[in-house]
This record gives structure tokens, C-alpha cells and sequence, in this order.
């Protein structure tokens, strides 16, 4: 009988490749069948070879030892590539970027609040009043809340129907959705929306440390903290109070400010600044204080002299900015809408996010000026707007804005219209705004301004850990199908296939018919 | 010669001859009722399944208006409940389709030596294999897109999340070219009709339900199988997560595969 | 009959083709061994041999579907495979049984294969008139492949090779399937091609189909050429010439006992 090497391998290579495959199970019998097919395999490929070996003479085995040489290089190329690929896949599996496109995304909590919620130090409790009219991304947001499995935090939906004495247990006040108590203290804070950010404010004051203090500056006439007109800065004063600040309104000339204050905050009134009220407040930032000034270039005093200390210019001047009306026409405007995505503080910020200024004073910053101040651009206008110096144009009966900038004094811009500031001796810190009329009522809600001063409030105060989290649009998925529609969409799925199938055998079959008549006769 | 008859320059000449097999194949497929059948048999067992679906997300959506707010159900998703199902079902579906197109494109072409008439044509081994790869995924391409027409008319009843479902599209036709390279891989390797038949649907279905070895073996062992795992990969995609990691996974396989057909069938036709 | 003696219009002394030693195996079984033969431009050569004598694997090796094991084929000088496309340019194949994709009309066919050689819409248009008209193929050009008679198919399957007006034209058995009248009509077209100088080789088992259309016969007995004859109008002669090769050969290769003991078939059995 003719031995054939070839047969020999082939068996042999499926005895290995059964044993390669019993031996990925676990168990006694398996290891059994894998040790006796590889055996056998082993035996069956020593016996080919040995029968190829021999008979290596013959034109056959050359013949066959050649392909066979050929096919094993070519297996072995093959296995070559595809382990490079799968491991290139393993390499780069955490280098590549996904993009997670669902909706369900946006209620995927920051990681800023999941670290909060894992790192609680005492047990909070979070009551929220839910009701039928609750929207589904705040149910949702609260449903991903209840998944991190905190052990610390209890949350309890309250149906104020159903249940409205959980609303007297937890003293929520009807025009607010929830609170979140923190059970070892006490120390508790009201939720005003259902929200990532309000929950993490809220759970950070309810587990953090004791109010700061900040003194206001009063006596110049500055604007109210209890004025709720538009000029006033109500609304300010109660986001500075949502933050955990204890605002302390104070006049400088008559006592130096005290230890317990962690900054200062100095809004431009009518009247100069004293030059004790200067010294007192230089000896504070110096000694590791801070502080937020507000230049106002509409009134006619200002604390010009105090920043020249710092080494910041202020001239008298207005920025104007132009900007391109919806018929496409370019105007100058006092108002400036400025992009803060990439400012030093805000870079948590949607990329989007914008806020609103109005009549600002451009500040310079002498880089020559020996201080220990080191300052930096917070907000910087855009290059096309200029510091108008002729401010005539604001006590005009007429009001028009100058469209182009034309006097030689004028400031050519970019220039910046913010500035934050680190002593490098007291790491005090402080922030300067050329436009305070942002802070009114009237403009405190416009675009990110609110966020903005949330910021600044928490980086002159040391509390940087603070970040703001964008609220996110949801739309949930509805579907609408009535019976009728439901019908139409069944006959569609049956239809459809029926005429693609006619329409088919039609086209075949005339086709055919063309041909058929005229092949009877070929054939 | 060449020029008087009106020859194209080289690469030019070489893209032409490759798009006129391509067209041919393509167009072969429809000119019999072998391309009708088998998009009427995809369209209504995808319905079938579209329909169930849709029950089940109905269901699910009662079962959310019901539960108490106090403990609110999950509410169900468009997106989530049926489209993903769907496209997951589809894609098992196209998982024995693809064989039997390349038994058509394929393996009776060669059975009735017609890829002889090819390569004396001057097509290469490797624009062979290549234009086969491509023509059967021109070919199942709309057929796999033909059955999406039910979650299209979603978006005619309500408004089901369309980036995901991009995505879904995008991770099922990644899924299908994994599928037409490897089972044309499968053709070139085993040159006789029906075992090439039947071995290509055997190891599609072993890589469709490769990463259930996960469960069978030891897992910590095999964390592997869910890195080379097609269903796995294109569960991302599918889900609506654009995963660029996936698309590596699927874009090299489906070429390694190519390479493959290419060496399988250079090594019978070499020269 | 006379029609063989025709001389071709330009006939050049060049050698266009030259076999050396082939030698070809499949499944074990040696087809072809040494066969060394020369072609010039515009020779009318027949391939005769009894049935399993390794003719269509000849023409096989010729026309480069399938590798020879060893040996050289050399095209103008160059080995064929320095210069594949080149060759396969130049050269028509018309298998035993004619090659067509049986969905497609004879047009959609040759249109095929004419773009698959790269040519451009107004020269496709010329040479399929052209081989309309060589191959009487107008009456038949919107009729499907499938449709067609094997006589028909024949000559679908010679237009394919003529399309590209090839140098060299190797017809594996072409007159087997034609009736007497499609003979004389294929004998007329071949005088014609010899005219354009086209390097015909034709393989039969039938001496007369042969001995008509060609002036050189090549006598293949268990792949090799064991007689190169001189065709003359006397079937008788020539008859007597072949057997007597094909016998000699006989008693040469040592009866027929000592193949087998060496692993090869029986004559009929191969190819």
C-alpha cells in the first residue's frame, strides 16, 4: 500500500487542534482527552515526517515538501499579522478615544460629584420632593444619584400629596425642591433645583467646614446689598450667601478689619477712597488676605489710585466693542459678550459659555512695576474693540456710541478688562474687574455672569476644590404610534418585501421571456 | 496594439477593469430573483423581529407610567429598547446570509471556471480576491440598510436619539464587512462549494458566539475573548458609543481576512 | 479542406512562443512531463492526442491558468512570468466547454470581458461588431448565456478570446460541439485569423478536425510530444503516423505495468 505522508499530517493536525481545545476546559476528563489527542497527534506528525523523510527522494515528496513549505510560510505570515493586530488592539484599546453619542449620557454624573458622594466623611441625608410634574431628567439624575450605592448618603423622595408631612419633617419650604442634612451636624442646605451642581454645592457645605467671612466695603455709597431695583445687588448678595459666605458690610477709616475676615470685597461708590481705608486694606492683602475690586468707569470717582499701587493702569477710558447686527451690519456697542471657556478659572465651563459686561474700563498692567503682584488676563476684549478716552459721549443728550475709534488716546485693542493677581510673598489673592454694573440685578443672571462670580468668589477664598457642573438638556425618547399608525407600519413591513419580490420576478421573468422565444430556436 | 484599440493608461486602466468586475458581480446578483429573495427574507424576519420589539418596548412603557414615583421604573428608550435589538438581530440574520452570497459570487464562479475568463483578463489574484470582498459587501450593504427602514419610520412617530443610531449603522456595517472578508477568506480557502458553505456559516457562527467562551472557560483566564470578540466590539457602536477602538478592531480584521483570501488564492493561482 | 495551405499575409520566422520542458503534476498524478515545442507567428498548430493525453493541461499551461511545476515558457524571449500582463494581453483561451456567466446576454458578456481588457466605450462598440460578425453572433446578442445551444456557446465563448484581438489563440477542443455547418464556418474563421497572422494552437482527439485547419501537428501521448508532423491532405497517412508515435511510445515507457507500480494512471484517466 502507498503510504502518503500528507494524510499522516493532516490527522496529525487535527488530533493537536482537538487537544488545543479540550485543554482550554477545566476538569479531569479533559485533561485526559487533551493529553491523549496530543499524544496521538504528536505521533501521527512524527510518523508523516519520518515517511516524508524517507521517501524525500521521490519527485512527490519534493513536489509536496515544497508546497507544504509554502503553505506553512504562508500560515505562518498570516498568524504574524493578525497577532500584531490583536495586540495592537490590546495597546491602543485605552489610547483611542470613544465618543458617547447617547442621551443617557448626560446623566453619566460628573466625576466631581461621584467623588463627593464616595467621599463622604458623615452620613447626609438628601429629601427632594418629587410629584408627577417632576421632569424625567431630574427623576433620571436622581436615579443615577441612588445607583452609586453610597452607604453615607439616604435619599428620600417626598410626594408632597401623598406625603406632605415628610415636608414638615424636613422643613422644606414650599418654593424649594429638596434639602440635604447633614445627620452629624445638623448643618443642613436648602436645594433650589434638582441638579448636579445645586446637590454638590449642597453636599459639600452640608459636609465641609464653618462659613467664611468677607467684608463688604461701605461708606462711599456703594450700591445696596438689600436694594432689589436693578441697580441693586440683591441677587449677588444671595449667591454670595448660597456659596457659605457670611457677607460683613464695614467702613475702613474707622476700624482695621479683623483676623476673622478671609477677604475684602470693594465696589466703586461716589466717593474717593480714604488713604487709610488703602493702607488698611494693602496691610491686609499683604498679610495673606484677599480681595475682588470693581472699577465702574460711569461714576466719577474710583479707586484708580488704590490699583496704581498694585501696578494697574486704569485709564479713563470706555471699551467699546463692535459687533455685527442680525441684518449683517457692524455697530459699536458698550455692551461686550465675552467668551471665558479658556480663562484661567473657568475651565470647567461649557465651551460656549459666555458672560455679559457693560461700559468697561480697559486695565493695563505695567509689567516694569516693582511688586510683588502678579497679575493675569481674566477677561481680555476682542481685538477689534478700542477704549473710547472721549467719554463725552455718555453725558450726550443723544447717547449715539462713536462707531470707530478715532482720537490718538484711544486704546487699540486687545487689552484686558479682568485681571487676577497672587502676591508671590503672602499668596494673597485678588481679582480686579474694569465694570461692576454685572454684579446689579439687572445683569447678575445674564449668561454665565452668576457662574462667574461663583468662581472668583471660591479662588479668592482658597476654594479652588469648588466646580461649577453645567446643567445638560435632556430629551427623552417618545414614540407616538397610534393604532392606525401601527397598522400603516405593519403593512409596510409586509408590503414592501411583496412588491420588491414582484417587481423582481416581473423584471426576471420578462427577461426571460425576451429571450426564451428566440433561444427555443438556438437550442 | 493597445492604443489602436483604444486602451486606458496603466492605473487608470486597472481602476476601470477592477470597477467594471465589481458592477458585474454586484449587478449579476439582482438580475436573477437571488438578490429579491433574499432582501424579502431579510425584510420580513427583521419586521418579525422589528415588531417584537416595538411590543416589548411598549410594555416596558406602561410598566414606567405605572410604578409609583416614589420608586420609579427605568423608562424605556427608543434607541435602547428596540433599535439596538434590532440591528443586533439583523446582524445575526446577516450572519447567514453572507455565505450564501459567496457561494454565489464565489464558489460558483468557480465551479463553472468562470474566474478562468477573469484572470486571463488581466486581473490579478490580488484585485480578484479584493473586488470579491467589495462587490458582496456592495451587495449586502443595502441589504443589511434595506431593514432599517423600521426604526427610520421611528423618527416619523417620535423622536428616538439619531447620533446613536448613526452609530448603530456605522457598527453594523463594520460588523457585515468583518463577516464578507472572512467568510470570502473561508471560499478561497476551501475550494469545494459545500464544504466552503458550510465551513463559512460554522465559523461566522463560532465568532458570533466566540465571547460566550467567556462564560464557558475560566474568565480571568480569558479576558481576551472580549478584545477579539466582533459582538462584543460592535456592542459599543451599537449602543451609540463611537468607539474608535471598535472600528481598529473591525477596519484591521476585515483587511487581515482580504490579506488572507489573498494568500489562499495566490497560493493556487500563483505564477 | 485546401484551406490549410493558405499561407498567412505576414508571416514572420520569429519564434512567439517556446515551451520548455514542461512538466506539470495535479493530485500526484504527472499530466505534462518535458513537453518542448516552439511557436511562430501566425503557425496554425494542432495538439492531437487521445483522451487524458494532457492536451487541455497543455493548453492550460499555455495560457497561464495553471503554474508548471518546472520548466519555462517563454513569450518573445521573456519568461511569462517577467511579462504576465503583457501576455495575458496577447493571448485568447477558449476552454473545451465554453466559459459564460449564464444570467448575462451574450452582449452583457462580451461587454464585460471587453471592459475587463480596458476597452473604452467606442472601441468595445468596433470589436463587438467586429466579432459579431466573425463569430455570426448578431442574430444572438440579446439572448441570455444560459439560453444557448452548446454550439452557440462555443462560439460565444471564441468571441470572448477574439475580443481583444489576441496574438496568440489557444482553443481547447472548439468543433466538438459544432454541427457540420458551424464546422465549415469555423474553418473559414480560422483561415481568416491565420491571414492576420494570429498564432493559432487547437486542440482534438479527432485527427480531422485538426488536419483541416492546421499545417503542424503535435502529437501528445501522456504528456509528452512524442511526434511533430507535417499535416498533408491525406487522412490515411496521417493516421498511420499518429498511431504509429503514440505506439512506439507504447513499447518505449516499458508496458504499462511499470507506470502504474510508479503511482501513474492509466491512460483516459487524467486530464
Amino acid at each position: 500500500m502507498k503510504t502518503d505522508p500528507k494524510k499522516g499530517l493532516i490527522v496529525g493536525a487535527l488530533f493537536l487542534l482537538f487537544g488545543f481545545v479540550a485543554s482550554l476546559f477545566s476538569g479531569e476528563i479533559f485533561e485526559f482527552y487533551s493529553s491523549a489527542n496530543i499524544l496521538l497527534g504528536v505521533f501521527c506528525v512524527v510518523i508523516a515526517f519520518a515517511l516524508l523523510w524517507r521517501s524525500s527522494a521521490s519527485r512527490e515528496a519534493v513536489l509536496f515538501s515544497k508546497r507544504a513549505r509554502n503553505a506553512i510560510l504562508q500560515g505562518v505570515l498570516f498568524v504574524a499579522v493578525l497577532s500584531c493586530l490583536g495586540l495592537g488592539k490590546i495597546a491602543l484599546e485605552r489610547v483611542l478615544p470613544e465618543w458617547d453619542l447617547t442621551e443617557q449620557s448626560v446623566f453619566e454624573l460628573s466625576p466631581v460629584l461621584q467623588e463627593t458622594i464616595h467621599k463622604l466623611a458623615s452620613p447626609v441625608e438628601v429629601a427632594v420632593v418629587v410629584s408627577s410634574a417632576t421632569p424625567t431628567s431630574q427623576l433620571e439624575f436622581l436615579d443615577r444619584v441612588e445607583k452609586l450605592e453610597s452607604r453615607l448618603l439616604s435619599l428620600i423622595r417626598i410626594d408632597p400629596v401623598l406625603d406632605p408631612l415628610a415636608l414638615k419633617e424636613f422643613e422644606i419650604p414650599s418654593e424649594l425642591r429638596g434639602v440635604v442634612v447633614n445627620s452629624a451636624s445638623r448643618r443642613r442646605r436648602f436645594l433650589r433645583s434638582l441638579n448636579e451642581e445645586e446637590l454638590l454645592n449642597a453636599l459639600r457645605f452640608a459636609s465641609g467646614a464653618s462659613t467664611q467671612s468677607l467684608l463688604f466695603l461701605t461708606g462711599h455709597g456703594e450700591p445696596s446689598l438689600s436694594d432689589d431695583s436693578a441697580d441693586g445687588l440683591k441677587k449677588m448678595e444671595s449667591v454670595l450667601r448660597s456659596e457659605g459666605v457670611q457677607i460683613v458690610p464695614a467702613q475702613l477709616w474707622e476700624t482695621d478689619i479683623s483676623a476673622e475676615q478671609k477677604g475684602v470685597f470693594v465696589l466703586t461708590g461716589e466717593k474717593e477712597l480714604e488713604p487709610i481705608e488703602i493702607e488698611r486694606i494693602f496691610r491686609f492683602l499683604n498679610g495673606g488676605g484677599s480681595g475682588v475690586f470693581f472699577l465702574e468707569p460711569a461714576r466719577g470717582v474710583s479707586i484708580r489710585k488704590f490699583l496704581s499701587k498694585l501696578g494697574i493702569s486704569a485709564p479713563q477710558a470706555v471699551a467699546i466693542q463692535p459687533v455685527e447686527t442680525s441684518s449683517g451690519r457692524l455697530t459699536a456697542a458698550l455692551e461686550s459678550v465675552h467668551r471665558i471657556a479658556d480663562a484661567p478659572l473657568a475651565t470647567g465651563f461649557d465651551k460656549d459659555a459666555a458672560v455679559s459686561f457693560f461700559l468697561s474700563n480697559p486695565l493695563l498692567v505695567d509689567e516694569q512695576f516693582d511688586s510683588p503682584w502678579r497679575f493675569r488676563p481674566l477677561i481680555v476684549s476682542p481685538p477689534q474693540a478700542w477704549g473710547e478716552t472721549d467719554l463725552n459721549f455718555l453725558s450726550a443728550s443723544d447717547g449715539s456710541v462713536p462707531q470707530v475709534m478715532q482720537g490718538s488716546e484711544d486704546i487699540r485693542g486687545p487689552f484686558p478688562l479682568a485681571l487676577i493677581g497672587e502676591n508671590k510673598n503672602s499668596g494673597s489673592r485678588i481679582v480686579v474687574f474694569g465694570d461692576q454694573s454685572w454684579l446689579s440685578n439687572a445683569r447678575v443672571e445674564r449668561l454665565y455672569n452668576r457662574e462667574l462670580l461663583r468662581v472668583i468668589l471660591r479662588w479668592t477664598l482658597g476654594k479652588e476644590s469648588f466646580v461649577p457642573v453645567m446643567a445638560r438638556s435632556y430629551r427623552p425618547s417618545t414614540l407616538e404610534l397610534s393604532d392606525a399608525s401601527l397598522q400603516v407600519l405593519s403593512l409596510f413591513a409586509l408590503g414592501f418585501p411583496q412588491l420588491l419580490l414582484l417587481a423582481s420576478l416581473f423584471f426576471y421573468w420578462r427577461r426571460r421571456a425576451r429571450n426564451l422565444g428566440f433561444g427555443a430556436t438556438m437550442t | 496594439m493597445m492604443e489602436s484599440l483604444g486602451k486606458s493608461s496603466s492605473f487608470r486602466r486597472t481602476v476601470l477593469r477592477n470597477v467594471a468586475l465589481i458592477w458585474h458581480d454586484v449587478r449579476r446578483l439582482w438580475l436573477t430573483p437571488f438578490g429579491a429573495f433574499l432582501s424579502v427574507g431579510i425584510l420580513l424576519l427583521s419586521g418579525f423581529f422589528f415588531f417584537q420589539y416595538l411590543s416589548a418596548y411598549n410594555l416596558r412603557l406602561a410598566e414606567f407610567l405605572a410604578s409609583p414615583i416614589s420608586q420609579p421604573a427605568k423608562r424605556p428608550s427608543l434607541h435602547s429598547d428596540i433599535i439596538v435589538p434590532f440591528v443586533e438581530a439583523l446582524s445575526f440574520l446577516l450572519l447567514f446570509v453572507v455565505p450564501i452570497v459567496h457561494q454565489r459570487l464565489i464558489a460558483d464562479e468557480r465551479k463553472d471556471r468562470n474566474d478562468d475568463l477573469v484572470v486571463l483578463a488581466g486581473i490579478s489574484n490580488r484585485q480578484y480576491v479584493c473586488s470579491k470582498f467589495v462587490s458582496s459587501y456592495l451587495f449586502l450593504a443595502p441589504l443589511a440598510c434595506f431593514p432599517l427602514l423600521f426604526p427610520v419610520s421611528l423618527f416619523w412617530f417620535g423622536n428616538p436619539e439619531f447620533l446613536p443610531f448613526l452609530t448603530s449603522i456605522i457598527g453594523l456595517l463594520s460588523l457585515l464587512a468583518l463577516f464578507c472578508s472572512l467568510s470570502s477568506f473561508v471560499f478561497f480557502l476551501f475550494p469545494v462549494r459545500g464544504i466552503s458553505l458550510v465551513m463559512s456559516t460554522f465559523v461566522l457562527l463560532f465568532l458570533y458566539f466566540f465571547h460566550s467562551l467567556k462564560n464557558i472557560l475560566e474568565p480571568s483566564s480569558f479576558w481576551w475573548v472580549s478584545e477579539f470578540s466582533p459582538v462584543l466590539q460592535a456592542r459599543p457602536l451599537f449602543s451609540g458609543v463611537l468607539s474608535l477602538s471598535s472600528l481598529y478592531f473591525f477596519i484591521g480584521f476585515s483587511l487581515l481576512f482580504v490579506f488572507g483570501g489573498v494568500l489562499s488564492f495566490d497560493r493556487e493561482r500563483s505564477l | 479542406m485546401g484551406e490549410k495551405n493558405v499561407a498567412p499575409a505576414n508571416v514572420h520566422t520569429e519564434v512567439v512562443l517556446k515551451a520548455k520542458e514542461l512538466r506539470k503534476s495535479l493530485n500526484e498524478k504527472h499530466i505534462v512531463r518535458g513537453l518542448s515545442f516552439d511557436l511562430r507567428q501566425g503557425d496554425s498548430v494542432g495538439l492531437l492526442g487521445l483522451n487524458g493525453a494532457g492536451k487541455t493541461t497543455t493548453l492550460r499551461l499555455l495560457s497561464t491558468l495553471l503554474e508548471p511545476d518546472s520548466g519555462e515558457l517563454l513569450f518573445n524571449g521573456i519568461d511569462v512570468r517577467q511579462c504576465l500582463q503583457l501576455y495575458r494581453d496577447s493571448i485568447g483561451y477558449l476552454a473545451d466547454d465554453a466559459r459564460l456567466y449564464n444570467e448575462c446576454t451574450v452582449e452583457e458578456h462580451l461587454t464585460f470581458l471587453g471592459k475587463l481588457r480596458g476597452l473604452r466605450s467606442g472601441a468595445l462598440r468596433r470589436e463587438l461588431e467586429r466579432v459579431y460578425e466573425l463569430c455570426d453572433l448578431r442574430a444572438v446578442h440579446s439572448i441570455l448565456c444560459g439560453n444557448l445551444s452548446r454550439g452557440f456557446r462555443q462560439r460565444v465563448g471564441l468571441a470572448s478570446a477574439l475580443l481583444h484581438r489576441p496574438i496568440l489563440l489557444f482553443l481547447d477542443e472548439p468543433a466538438g460541439a459544432l454541427d457540420p455547418q458551424q464546422r465549415e464556418h469555423f474553418r473559414r474563421l480560422l483561415s481568416t485569423l491565420r491571414r492576420e497572422a494570429v498564432t493559432v494552437v487547437h486542440s482534438s482527439h479527432i485527427l480531422q478536425d485538426v488536419s483541416v485547419c492546421c499545417e503542424r501537428l503535435l502529437v501528445i501521448d501522456e504528456g509528452e510530444c512524442v511526434a511533430d508532423l507535417r499535416s498533408t491532405d491525406d487522412l490515411q497517412e496521417l493516421e498511420k503516423q499518429f498511431f504509429a508515435a503514440v505506439t512506439s511510445r507504447e513499447d518505449r515507457s516499458q508496458n504499462f505495468t511499470v507506470r502504474v507500480r510508479r503511482g501513474t494512471p492509466p491512460r483516459g484517466m487524467a486530464a
